[in-house]
């Protein structure tokens, strides 16, 4: 056993370092969630972790610092996620290597090459059950052996082997001992003598998931259950959100939170501005609950029970393969696509995810389509508020609209913008029964994430339509617009409201026409204003980061523009149609 | 033969193709036998099994893939 005294002797912070490498879509999100007990996200398609992320591990009196790494297929540097790897690795701390049991040859390169950071390494088996299922068995005493380091088997999502991870980590201070010479070289060959040694295989027939998955991902059936599947998952958002909004919270929130509220403050504030501001037409303490909990959260809390299920059940990247040749053409390829999907979520994520393998051109186009003409969940919600209830011909049209221009701008960019098509090449992941805990862990995670990111802009928002109104302001306001908004786009003045708000948050470039008794045509206009209408306050700064602030200044005009101009056709064209 | 005119459920050998490290990654190299499982509509990518791997090769890629087909080559 080696001792661990040599950690005594190294400054605090600098030994207790351990770095999760492997490749794409191993475990190491999962593995460091465990380890830490800090949530980050996982899923089952390669590139879900973009960024470094760490977190804190005690053991004993020790506190380790653990640090997620993106997903790399080998440490050349090749991609920009290899690099950010390779970098985070000429720190000083101890190596935790994870293996994907199911496709260890793939993995034993990286093995190997890790080894050459001269650090402390151990190895996890992980996927020791889908290996399993699929008849694939592996000595890891014998693989142990062989690479000169503890090889603990784990399936990282089940708990199992979390703790002999935490036992094996202090006696880590030694490098692997690997020196034996027949294992020099490193060659194809070497691999496969090792895969020969430790790993055998007994041929039987699929399990049913691994017979689920292939047909999920032929053109047919695959094409019939990939429209089944959406329709699917837009009956439990949309449908399901509707039962939610109308049957539960909207008689919660309407009969009894707010009217609790506003009796409350009809007894300490006294008729005036402030009585105004707080529970008014726009008062933050009757909109800023009534909009995002009542209106939006359903949505949101669906849309991402349906899309953490399909990430984690590994469909994602199969309905991404299906459908490429046909996304290819209008400037998504490949790897772009699950990124795009995500968009239909919130596009903070979706451009952070277009980082893991992909060229500038492709990033750009993504980040482009989504800001022009993707409704995130929060939007979609309000759109449903506005228009469902109406006429869903009315919801259908906006959202028909959407899809038509993001093909239309697909394609024209793709030709306009400079740049090489790049190479697709997509693993095709095991399909897993998603984890009920991990779902539930995840949704969780993102709603006290929309929570926080979308309430207080909300409230915010509120606060400045409150202050617009009540100042009179809206009067100028709308004055000043009149040509815009009454002439060109056919709305009432007090519409100028929603394209401010609609700077801060794209829900509430549709939120305050709800009070406004509009036809159903100035919906129609008001909710394609908001759909092409620029990205949030946090895309727009997100942007900037990813891209320049010039290429974020010429969305946040263009699509301005574009809103405006949309709209108006929609408004005069109606106005003609009978 | 080009990879994507390969009829799907039969065994090829690779003889030629581009260089690129991704497929090397997935030792998709020459010489590597490959079953073709699915060819995507819209050229579509180009699904196949390597060992017991299953990667999507994009149309673009696959088209500079030149195979020959092995016939009696067991890749169930
Ligand atoms: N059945 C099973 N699923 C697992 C196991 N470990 C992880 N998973 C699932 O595998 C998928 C990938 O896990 P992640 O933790 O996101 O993988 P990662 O290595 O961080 O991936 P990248 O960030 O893309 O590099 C997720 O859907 C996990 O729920 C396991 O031991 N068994
Ligand atoms: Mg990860």
């Amino acid at each position: 056993m080696v001792c661990h005294n040599h950690n005594n002797t190294v400054i605090e912070g600098r030994d207790h370092t351990i770095y999760l490498v492997g490749s794409p879509n191993v475990g190491k999100s999962v593995v460091f969630s465990k380890l830490t007990g800090h949530h980050v996200i996982s899923a089952n398609y390669s590139g879900t972790t973009i960024d470094i992320m760490s977190g804190e591990l005690r053991l004993g009196a020790e506190t380790w610092q653990v640090i997620d790494l993106p997903g790399i297929y080998s440490l050349n540097a090749s991609s920009e996620a290899e690099s950010v790897t390779a970098r985070a690795l000429t720190n000083d701390g101890v190596i935790i290597c994870v293996l994907d049991a199911s496709h260890l040859s793939r993995d034993l390169q990286l093995a190997f090459d890790i080894q050459n950071y001269h650090k402390p390494v151990m190895y996890l088996l992980n996927l020791v059950d889908v290996a399993e299922r699929q008849g694939i068995t592996i000595e890891e005493e014998k693989l142990s052996r062989l690479l000169g380091a503890p090889v603990i088997p784990t399936v990282a999502t089940k708990n199992i082997g979390i703790e002999e991870i935490k036992k094996t980590i202090p006696h880590l201070s030694h490098e692997a001992s690997q020196k034996d010479k027949k294992l020099r070289g490193q060659s194809d060959q070497l691999i496969e003598n090792i895969i020969q040694e430790v790993e055998s295989y007994t041929p039987h027939p699929p399990a049913y998931l691994d017979r689920i998955g292939d047909l999920l991902i032929k053109p047919f059936p695959g094409l019939i259950f990939a429209v089944l599947i959406l329709l699917i998952a837009l009956a439990v958002v949309v449908g399901g959100g509707k039962g939610l909004r109308a049957l539960i919270l909207l008689p919660l929130i309407n009969d009894w939170i707010i009217p609790f509220i506003t009796n409350i403050v009809d007894l300490v504030v006294d008729q005036g501005v402030i009585h105004r501001l707080l529970v008014g037409e726009f008062g933050i303490l009757v909109k800023g609950i009534e909009w995002p909990f009542a209106l939006i959260f359903p949505y949101v809390l669906l849309f991402y029970f349906v899309l953490s299920f399909l990430e984690d059940s590994g469909y994602l990247p199969r309905l991404a393969i299906l459908v490429e040749g046909l996304l290819s053409k209008i400037g998504l390829p490949g790897q772009n696509i699950v990124p795009f999907i995500m968009g239909y979520g919130c596009a903070v994520p979706a451009i952070l995810g277009t980082r893991a393998a992909t060229s500038y051109k492709q990033r750009l186009i993504v980040t482009s389509l989504i800001s022009i003409g993707v409704p995130c969940t929060a939007q979609t919600g309000a759109f449903i508020a506005l228009l469902g209830d109406q006429s869903m011909l009315a919801l259908g049209f906006v959202f028909g609209l959407s899809i038509l221009v993001v093909c239309l701008a697909g394609i024209l960019l793709n030709h306009i913008i400079p740049g090489e098509k790049e190479a697709v090449i997509i693993e095709v992941p095991p399909l897993l029964l998603p984890d009920r805990s991990a779902i539930f862990k995840k949704i969780a995670f993102r709603l006290k994430h929309f929570l926080v990111e979308a309430e207080i802009p909300m409230m915010l928002g509120i606060l400045l339509a409150a202050v617009i109104v009540e100042t009179g302001l809206i009067n100028w306001l709308g004055h000043a617009l009149e040509p815009v908004i009454v002439h060109w786009l056919g709305l009432p003045k007090e519409a100028s409201l929603t394209l401010i708000l609609g700077i801060i948050r794209r829900e509430l470039a549709v939120m305050p026409l709800l009070d406004m008794q509009l036809t159903t045509l100035q919906l129609i206009t008001g909710a394609v204003v908001a759909l092409f209408y620029i990205p949030c306050l946090s895309v727009f700064i997100v942007i900037v980061k990813e891209f320049r602030l010039k290429i974020a200044s010429y969305l946040l005009i263009g699509t301005t523009l574009f809103a405006i101009f949309m709209g108006g056709i929609v408004y005069q064209i109606g106005q003609w149609l009978p | 033969m080009k990879l994507p005119n390969c009829q799907r459920g039969k065994n090829f050998r690779i003889i030629n193709l581009p260089h690129d490290q991704m497929l090397s990654i997935f030792s998709i190299a020459s010489g590597s036998i490959i079953k073709v499982l699915a060819k995507q509509p819209f050229k579509g990518p180009v699904l196949l099994q390597i060992n017991r791997r299953k990667v999507a090769i994009g149309y673009d890629i696959a088209k500079q893939i030149i195979v020959e087909e092995v016939v009696g080559f067991g890749l169930s």
